[in-house]
């Protein structure tokens, strides 16, 4: 579970979000809709703990931030899952060992990393792939990658910051399905984006963003 | 499994690292390989040192009317001395027997007398004396009534301390200018890798890594171009004191010790260049 209490913060320049509160339970899938410069990727900023509320407080499943101390960071981190529009993939490894990346930087013992990636991969349709390097996939390909790094910590849920900013209309349409199904398999989904049209399409909680105030 | 990962990853940015990693190696060896030749001239040095101080005697020559009371009071003081390892007492008589024996002259028959004092030949320990205790103890000797004089000849050990002393100060700045180059070495190329890095180094973060666990890998690279530094240095040492023992059959430096301790002291120092290296730019990249 997550939730959002009265939570601000502002930057030195003065943008930043303002009072925020709203919750997304275990399994749903919610849109954060707003223009650029919104706040969007403030409040995900926060979320994964990269800024600190200034007022108010975010519970991250049995984590609060008014009572988080700083070495329980990275332990919280790994029950968030990540996707960045530009995927940040690492260009000098495989498919298989960029996903694996999250898992080696945790400590997880080899024979698990394996059975675990292997998962993960076949959940976003890449088994076949494995041995690629980014630079020889699509686009919606490198998005999936960057889906099962988020994924393979099996976090609590999954922050998208405009997931399909840099995808065509079909790999877009893919992306948001395997987006689907893994809030169905019980992971939520939090994506933000600036398209309301898009948001709208797929049925779901949508959360509107404006100058760091939510709508509604 | 974690120690696994960094080393994994540590020799693969050394590998990738090309220049700047080789460049590290090599100065760091550089360094280490003049610290172990001042080390061991050190250590010969010191040696030598201790021989030459073994070897040289003080004597002690009384005045010619001492009482026997008093030889036998004087030696007793000497004796107590802990710079002092053993006393002889020369008299008039060895003193002339030595003299004519050493020279093959007779003083006696030339001079009708014997004009050659008796004596105290002192044996000094050389773990208790350096050359100012030394000239100390000359003196407090001849202060002693029934003291004629006190000879004690240190020229060369003075000329042999001095070369000694300024040795090892040269060797210590030299030696450590030469460190202080090879810690900056690694620990702008440890910097340098993790600017190429600084994408991983984000992820890593992001994904849940322990700043420790970020460290690691960085820092044993730095270790790892120190050890390999390390190894370099010890491999031309060896080799160095091979051609000298060739030049100079009598010559043999021992290594063992010391080469063990250059190649634990050249990974430390690698493993510090590259720990405050990095440890700025870290924090930063660290979100």
């Amino acid at each position: 579970m997550l939730h959002l209490f009265s939570v601000s913060y502002r930057y030195p320049g003065g943008d930043g979000i303002h009072r925020v509160t709203f919750s997304v339970g275990n399994g749903e899938f919610v849109f954060l809709v707003g223009p650029s410069g919104a706040g969007k990727t403030t409040i995900f900023r926060l979320i994964n703990l990269e800024l600190f509320p200034q007022e108010g407080y975010i519970v991250l499943d049995s984590f609060n931030t008014s009572q988080l101390r700083r070495r329980e960071i990275p332990l919280v981190r790994r029950k968030i899952g990540v996707v960045f529009q530009d995927f940040k993939l690492l260009n000098d490894r495989n498919v298989y060992e960029n996903v694996a990346f999250a898992l080696r930087v945790t400590g997880t013992p080899g024979r698990k990393i394996k059975r675990r990636v292997l998962e993960v991969l076949k959940q976003v349709g890449l088994t076949h792939k494995r041995f690629k390097m980014p630079g020889e996939l699509s686009g919606g390909e490198r998005q999936r990658v960057a889906i099962a790094r988020a994924l393979v910590n099996e976090p609590f849920i999954l922050l998208a910051d405009e997931p399909t900013g840099n995808l065509d209309r079909e790999n877009t349409r893919e992306i948001l399905a395997l987006l689907g199904h893994i809030s169905e398999s019980g992971t939520a989904v939090l994506m933000a984006t600036h398209n309301l049209a898009l948001a709208e399409r797929m049925n779901r909680r949508i959360l509107r963003i404006f100058e760091g105030r939510i709508l509604d | 499994m974690s120690l696994a990962y960094a080393f994994r990853e540590a020799v693969s940015a050394l590998f990738h690292s090309r220049f700047s990693g080789f460049l590290s190696v090599l100065v760091t060896a550089i360094a280490i390989f003049f610290i172990g030749v001042f080390a061991a001239a050190v250590l010969q040095g010191w040696q030598v040192l201790h021989h030459l101080k073994s070897q040289i005697q003080m004597e002690v020559f009384l005045e010619d009317n001492v009482s026997d009371d008093l030889v036998h009071a004087l030696r007793l003081r000497l004796e107590n001395f802990p710079e002092i390892d053993s006393v002889a007492y020369i008299s008039k008589q060895q003193a002339l027997s030595e003299f004519k024996q050493e020279f093959g002259q007779d003083v006696l028959a030339l001079l009708g007398e014997n004009p050659l004092p008796a004596s105290f030949r002192l044996y000094l320990n050389p773990h208790a004396l350096n050359r100012a205790d030394i000239h100390e103890l000359q003196q407090k000797i001849e202060r002693w009534s029934g003291v004629d004089e006190v000879v004690y000849r240190y020229d060369l050990l003075k000329r042999f301390e001095r070369v000694y002393r300024i040795g090892i100060g040269i060797a210590f700045g030299l030696g450590l200018f030469l460190l202080l180059v090879s810690i900056v070495l690694i620990s702008h190329t440890t910097r340098l890798t993790v600017l190429a890095k600084q994408d991983n180094v984000q992820i890593m973060s992001l994904v849940g890594a322990k700043p420790s666990f970020i460290r690691q890998p960085f820092v044993l690279e730095g270790a790892l171009q120190g050890f390999l530094g390390g190894i370099l240095a010890v491999l031309a040492l060896f080799v160095l004191a091979q051609v000298i023992h060739l030049v100079l059959p009598s010559f043999r430096i021992s290594l063992r010790a010391l080469a063990l301790f250059l190649i634990v002291w050249s990974t430390f120092i690698g493993a510090l260049g590259s720990y405050f290296g990095i440890r700025g730019i870290l924090n930063r990249l660290i979100v």
